[in-house]
């Protein structure tokens, strides 16, 4: 038996954590861009040339006789190259974005043409990771893995597309005598190279934009757009339409797309910058209803998230303490009292409005300006992606275009192509279907129960649920705790949750920039080059 | 800076849960953090045995809970709130009192049952314990029990079944307790429902000895009642406040006149730990050779320290230890760090926690599911007239709404009956009603106790929600795989309801009598669960939980690597600047030995879980017919298939080979459940068909299969087995859908409408390809009741007239001849069944008529007899 009372042990699992999604929905948004518009392309492929690079390093790798048969082999020359990499790219452009490594690698701008540079560092994250371009590398179609004990040779191997790279970057590095003689020290065993080597070889090996007339230029082009492979596998061609897509808008807008945000726009809308309708190739069709889907996704998304971002600044403001939940609760009532948002939209009664009423209007609206819903759903998530604003603004908007959007899907679900993307997460992502269905449980309801029963549902249990499901890792956001809630990750950064999910459309726009198809200097321009493409591949999909 | 933060001995709290191997729990706490005590606490506590487990708390934190991810409140726990009388009385014991056969303990401390509690604040907690013998903490025990008794008197609003069990524990530590000398010897547990906590301790510890009184509290009164009056209490004795450092929690103008006595020190750290905040509750009272040492929930507060629950303060529980010299605080307060502080510059600014308090014009007081609806009992003081009601009851993301009409009873109680669907309740996720007085008038919400699922014992849950958890990992598709985990599931269910055994309840391992109630009758809705009546089905049920855990766990680490290794896919990098700081994984380089190791424990764990399985469904068909194990055995074809299919998809998504044996083994449990070939002698009857002519069974078999969902999935189910069966098993097929036919009165190859289809459907898309919907329509209109081969032999040989033939006797497996008396050989009875021609004894001579005599034959016969006839 004790002998008296004891202190309790601390016994803290809670940790410092660098998750980004608290209620785990970016998930539907990024699964519809990667298997169904851009497959292959991430928010981090932005620069074309470490395709033909990679291939390269593992083709000079077997041509060299390296085939011990061991993986570290291989990883030491992808190691020793990528360092030329990276001081030849930072040599000719010390301020490039993207480039892999950077914070760690090797600048030989300043020093002497003699000096020893160790090029075996490994202490530098490789750009041959699945974050990066790995995985990427292998979706597009340039080479394979073999794991150890399922081949001979384990490591990467080339695909025949991806040895035709291999060489046209190698004739590129080879093109002069200096070049082949700085090789033969970059290739050898030596720990470290000389400075002037890797200078001589700056220009033939670094990340930078290709001229038409350079032969890798149309290697590149066609592992992105598959104008003339294989035309039954489905992901090179879904990327395929998807550039054609992006270009085609870039055309007949004519100079006035100029980021990511002005794309988005052209989807919600149907409309381009300039007002006019965009002509959607018939070939197309059904990749833009794709878009336009992931579009209302990201609707329903940033309502939900702007409800939490409400949640965090409270408890931001309690931190380290709980706040109790029915003070939490309490602010979105007074929030939801005081918005104007939903006075324009439902009329000065909404506080005793239910469910249904409310939906019932929003209905009527849709069914007499179907073409607009796009625009009052792009401004109601603009106005939640601004972080200024006040807190009744954000949950009365949060409010509406979550019913917009629900409403919407009652009315069309069954005419709408590519419906079944609503349905992908079900309960676990918090799909359109399920809010919708919820909608429709709850249409007795006032709008007030109704935002409070979103708050604890899709706010509070989502961000539990989520974080449970990641256990044993520590992955809470906020956690129930005494009387209430508490913030456990103090710095979330706003713009990590309150942002679309990576559409990758900047970085298809960087590739096509960098295989010189589009001039991106004064709004996103179709060169002479992007042109002959755009009309190559209108015939190539029958658009 | 005071305090040398030397080595101090600490306690675990969840160690201590943990090390003690509960099988029944009752936790009180001020509030609680749901999904951390679901996590971390609960599993814990149902790990063996019944694993009964009910936690009370303040009514206003029940109130916030709705808004919590809450998975097994009133299913794997009962959850219900203390109500006090007056809005700021506090229900703020925080006791965890841990109940096996023969033992208890109890730990009082003053860590909530939330995270921070019980991980990270400084908190206070000691623990006592009791064993049968009369061994342990008799006084303290004595003390708790009547605590138990008097709270269930306070509150006449607990749930009856709350009520009942802290009576039941109650008797029990009484029971212990009874067995020894109790003296005032030991520890004492002060609680403050009858008399506050000061009054007590000024009875026990002499005041005009006490020269040093050291507190520990991380919270005061506005007006610091309750310094004042311990102060005023014990007026020789110098006065140390411990406080943490948490500005505004105390006024220190207020404390002037103290000023000689008083010395305040602010917390800084213990255990190395500067982030702790101090939430531990301490009195130590010292005179000059001895001290008394109160640590538990109160603070020093006027709502704490001066008030009874009768008379408007908390509910508090401290315990208090009496030692001979100072060791204990000495050593207990030298091992943390304290800083001296002015009381001038210490000021009274609380945060604005405005307790909400739910309306007390209507109180739900219990809500339990019976019968599918659910029982809803509440309390009003509204105007004694009829009302409208509005009901909304959820569960997962499903919602019903009704309204109905009520009047209150004299005394103000209402009892509102809410209908809801099979498919509501059949999930595995808790149940919450809201009712509302229509019109905007008050609401109240409670959970939902769902009696027969807090009847499982510890070895079903974990079947149970393993083979949730499997399914949904090996299914892609979310409905082929509740299709499979319902039918596992309803099996165990089931299998829980064969086993209720009503009057039996275990309280510390002894069966307790129907408690003395305190005043009010006692509903007979709680459910028991035997721990003796299982026999060997309770051993090869938790045979089957253990390969099913483990093989659910494997199956989760093999699965999840396979999710996350898809690089045809590649994803977008979420943090890219983290990936570029941290240089880890370079070229992937999966181990695949390490993979073909797992698949081939993965195999291993599958041919340990089938077996464990197929005993279960073995033990369970040796049961007795009886209206009970009814439904148990009407689930087992769907939980048989179900299986297989879980089995086969395993299998398919590790490439491992099809395993046919499994096949072949379950074909045998089919016929077992549905045969009808029992006409003939040396074959039995499935046990449906015995069930089916068995007067105690009819009417239970009858109910359930009125429920036509229950009947198309049994038709789909059996469908599926028939068709895996092979083509082969052609009479095997004819001889089960006989028994489907017997026993549900629907002929299968007429019957397959809508409904049936739509459960062909779902068990086809579960099975993954391996049978369609075609295939099992076909199987089921192949059967013709006119062809069944049992029924034309027994038909060809019941009209012989019996002197030139010999009649087969089957007694305990042994055929003998009626007329030689003689054992047949041992291939008789294959021949009898499948002979065309004639079988004769080879010791009379005379052919031998091969079918069995009996009710239960004629019957059978006379029912095929019927129906065909109207076929024809």
């Amino acid at each position: 038996m004790n002998r008296g009372p004891e202190w309790t042990r601390f016994a803290s699992d809670e940790t410092n954590h660098r998750g980004l999604d608290p209620l785990g929905l970016a998930a539907v948004g990024s699964n519809i861009v990667q298997t169904r518009l851009l497959p292959g392309i991430t928010n981090t492929t932005v620069h074309v040339r470490y395709y033909s690079f990679f291939c390269w390093v593992f083709w000079s790798f077997w041509q060299n006789g390296r085939n011990s048969g061991r993986i570290s082999e291989q990883r030491r020359w992808l190691t020793r190259l990528e360092n030329i990499l990276r001081s030849a790219t930072l040599f000719r452009e010390p301020t490039l974005r993207g480039l892999v490594g950077v914070n760690k690698a090797i600048r030989i701008n300043n020093l002497p043409g003699n000096s020893q540079i160790q090029i075996d560092t490994s202490n530098i994250i490789s750009a041959f990771t699945p974050a990066f371009y790995s995985a990427s590398f292998r979706a597009v179609g340039c080479g394979r893995w073999v794991a150890s004990g399922q081949g001979p040779k384990p490591g990467a191997h080339l695909s025949p597309f991806g040895e035709q790279l291999a060489k046209a970057f190698d004739s590129a590095v080879r093109a002069s005598v200096v070049t082949r003689r700085a090789l033969i020290s970059i290739f050898s065993e030596k720990a470290t190279v000389p400075a002037k080597d890797i200078r001589v070889v700056a220009d033939a090996v670094r990340l930078r934009p290709l001229s038409p007339d350079e032969r890798e230029h149309g290697l590149l082009l066609e592992l992105l757009l598959r104008l003339r492979s294989d035309r039954t596998n489905l992901n090179w061609q879904t990327r395929s339409r998807s550039f054609a897509l992006l270009l085609e808008i870039a055309e007949q807008a004519k100079g006035r797309i100029t980021d990511s945000g002005d794309i988005h726009k052209v989807f919600a809308t149907s409309r381009l910058p300039n007002k006019k309708t965009f002509l959607i190739p018939l070939g197309l069709q059904l990749d833009f209803q794709t878009w336009k889907r992931y579009q209302e996704r990201q609707y329903t998304k940033l309502s939900i998230y702007s409800l939490w971002h409400e949640i965090v600044q409270m408890l931001n403001y309690r931190s380290p303490k709980t706040a109790p939940t029915h003070q939490l609760l309490a602010h979105f009532q007074v929030a939801f009292q005081r918005s104007d948002t939903l006075r324009k939209w439902f009329g000065t009664g909404y506080g005793n409005m239910t469910v249904g009423n409310c939906q019932d209007l929003l209905l009527r609206r849709i069914r007499k300006q179907p073409e607009e819903f796009g625009s009052w759903a792009l401004t109601l998530a603009e106005t939640l992606l601004d972080l200024r604003r006040s807190s009744p603004e954000r949950v009365g908007t949060s409010l509406v275009l979550l019913m917009l959007v629900c409403s919407y899907w009652s009315d069309a679900k069954n005419g709408l192509e590519q419906s079944q993307l609503h349905r992908q997460g079900g309960r676990t992502r918090l799909s359109l279907e399920v809010l919708a269905a919820d909608v429709e449980q709850m249409r007795s309801e006032t709008l007030g129960s109704y935002l409070q029963w979103t708050v604890e549902n899709y706010v509070f249990k989502q961000a539990t649920k989520v974080a449970l499901g990641k256990l044993p890792d520590y992955r809470y956001f906020i956690v129930r705790d005494d009387n209430g809630y508490r913030l456990v990750k103090p710095d979330q950064r706003p713009s990590s949750y309150l942002s679309y999910d990576p559409s990758r459309i900047e970085s298809a726009f960087a590739l096509m920039s960098e295989l010189n198809l589009i001039d991106p200097t004064n709004g996103h321009r179709l060169t002479r080059t992007g042109r002959n493409v755009l009309r190559a591949l209108r015939a190539h999909h029958q658009m | 800076v005071r305090g040398t933060q030397r080595a101090v001995v600490v306690i675990d709290l969840i160690e201590r849960i943990e090390s003690f191997k509960a099988e029944q729990s009752l936790l009180m706490s001020y509030c609680v953090g749901l999904p951390f005590f679901e996590q971390d606490i609960l599993p814990v506590l149902q790990k063996i045995g019944e694993g009964r487990v009910t936690v009370l708390l303040s009514e206003s934190e029940y109130e916030s809970s709705f808004a919590d991810f809450v998975k097994s409140a009133g299913i794997r726990y009962r959850f219900h709130p203390v109500r006090l009388s007056r809005p700021n009385q506090k229900f703020h014991p925080k006791l965890y009192l841990l109940v096996k056969p023969g033992e208890a303990r109890l730990l009082i401390a003053s860590a909530n049952l939330t995270p921070s509690g019980f991980r990270s604040n400084l908190e206070i907690a000691d623990e006592i314990g009791i064993s049968e013998g009369a061994d342990g903490d008799l006084q303290a025990f004595s003390q708790v029990a009547q605590l138990l008794r008097s709270l269930v008197v306070l509150d006449r609003r607990l749930p009856t079944a709350v009520a009942r069990e802290l009576m039941e524990i109650a008797k029990t530590l009484d029971h212990w307790v009874g067995k020894g000398l109790v003296s005032d010897v030991g520890p004492r547990l002060l609680h403050s429902i009858d008399e506050a906590l000061l009054v007590q301790l000024l009875r026990i510890i002499p005041p005009a000895g006490i020269r040093e009184i050291v507190a520990v509290s991380p919270f005061f009164d506005e007006h610091c009642k309750g310094i004042l009056q311990i102060a005023a209490a014990y007026p020789k004795a110098r006065i140390r406040l411990i406080k943490d450092k948490e500005p505004g929690a105390l006024e220190g103008s207020l404390l002037s006149k103290l000023k000689a006595r008083l010395f305040i020190d602010e917390f800084i750290a213990a255990d190395n730990e500067n982030e702790r905040r101090l939430h531990a509750k301490v009195l130590v009272f010292r005179d000059l050779q001895r001290e008394w040492v109160a640590s538990g929930s109160a603070n020093l507060t006027r709502a704490g320290m001066l008030g009874s629950a009768k008379t408007g303060g908390n509910i508090e529980v401290v315990i208090l230890r009496e030692y001979t010299n100072h060791d204990i605080s000495e050593l207990l307060l030298n091992g943390i760090r304290t800083q001296r502080v002015n009381a001038k510059t210490l000021s009274w600014n609380p945060a604005t926690n405005v307790e909400r308090m739910p309306s007390k014009r209507l109180t739900i007081i219990d809500a339990h599911l019976k019968d599918a609806q659910i029982n809803i009992v509440m309390q009003t003081t509204l105007p004694h007239g009829e009302l409208l009601y509005r009901v909304v009851a959820e569960c997962a993301d499903q919602r019903c709404e009704v309204s109905i009409s009520a009047k209150p009873d004299s005394g103000g109680s209402i009892l509102l009956q809410v209908p809801v669907k099979r498919s509501f309740i059949q999930t595995e996720d808790p149940l919450s009603v809201t009712v509302q007085v229509q019109g905007n008038g008050p609401i109240a919400r409670s959970w939902v106790a769902v009696p027969f699922a807090l009847a499982f014992t510890a070895a079903q849950r974990g079947v149970q929600s393993s083979a949730r958890q499997m399914c949904r990992r090996v299914f892609e598709d979310g409905d082929a795989a509740s299709v499979v985990a319902d039918a596992i599931a309803n099996f165990l269910g089931e299998l829980a309801n064969l086993t209720e055994q009503p009057g039996t309840a275990v309280v510390g391992g002894r069966s307790a009598d129907r408690p003395e109630e305190p005043d009010r009758p006692i509903s007979a809705n709680d459910f028991i669960v035997s721990t003796e009546e299982l026999g060997n089905l309770r051993e090869t049920t938790a045979r089957t939980a253990q390969a099913f855990y483990g093989l659910a766990a494997l199956l989760e680490k093999i699965l999840m690597v396979a999710d996350t290794d898809d690089e045809d896919m590649p994803a977008d990098s979420i943090d890219v600047e983290a990936v570029e700081e941290k240089p880890g994984r370079q070229l992937e380089d999966r181990n695949e030995q390490s993979r073909k190791r797992d698949r081939v424990k993965v195999e291993d764990q599958l041919s340990q879980l089938t077996e464990a399985f197929r005993l279960t469904v073995r033990e369970a068909l040796n049961k007795e017919v009886s209206p009970a194990a009814v439904p148990f055995v009407l689930n087992l074809p769907d939980a048989v298939i179900s299986f297989l299919l879980l089995h086969a998809r395993i299998r398919q998504l590790l490439n491992l080979e099809p395993d046919r044996r499994l096949t072949y083994a379950f074909r045998d449990i089919l016929q077992d459940v549905l045969s009808i070939d029992g006409v003939l002698v040396g074959t039995s009857f499935g046990w449906l068909v015995r069930a089916k002519c068995s007067d105690r069974c009819q009417t239970t078999l009858q109910e359930l299969l009125n429920d036509r969902g229950r009947m198309s999935r049994l038709f789909a189910f059996i469908a599926a087995g028939l068709v895996m069966a092979g083509p082969k098993s052609s009479d095997l097929a004819q001889a089960v859908l006989g028994g489907l036919h017997f026993v549900t009165g629907e002929m299968p190859a007429s019957q397959i409408d809508e409904e049936i289809r739509t459960q062909l459907g779902r068990v086809a898309a579960a099975s993954g390809g391996w049978i369609s919907v075609a295939e099992m329509e076909k199987v089921l209109q192949a059967y013709a009741p006119g062809q069944l081969s049992a029924l034309s032999l027994a038909k060809r040989w019941s009209a012989k007239p019996a002197d030139s033939f010999c009649r087969a006797i089957e007694r305990n497996s042994i055929v003998s001849c009626s007329r030689s008396h003689m054992t047949f050989p041992a291939n008789t009875s294959v021949m009898l069944k499948s002979a065309n021609g004639d079988v004769r004894c080879p010791f009379c001579r005379r052919v031998i008529l091969p079918v069995k005599t009996g009710s239960i034959v004629s019957g059978v016969l006379n029912w095929f007899d019927f129906v065909l006839a109207g076929t024809q």
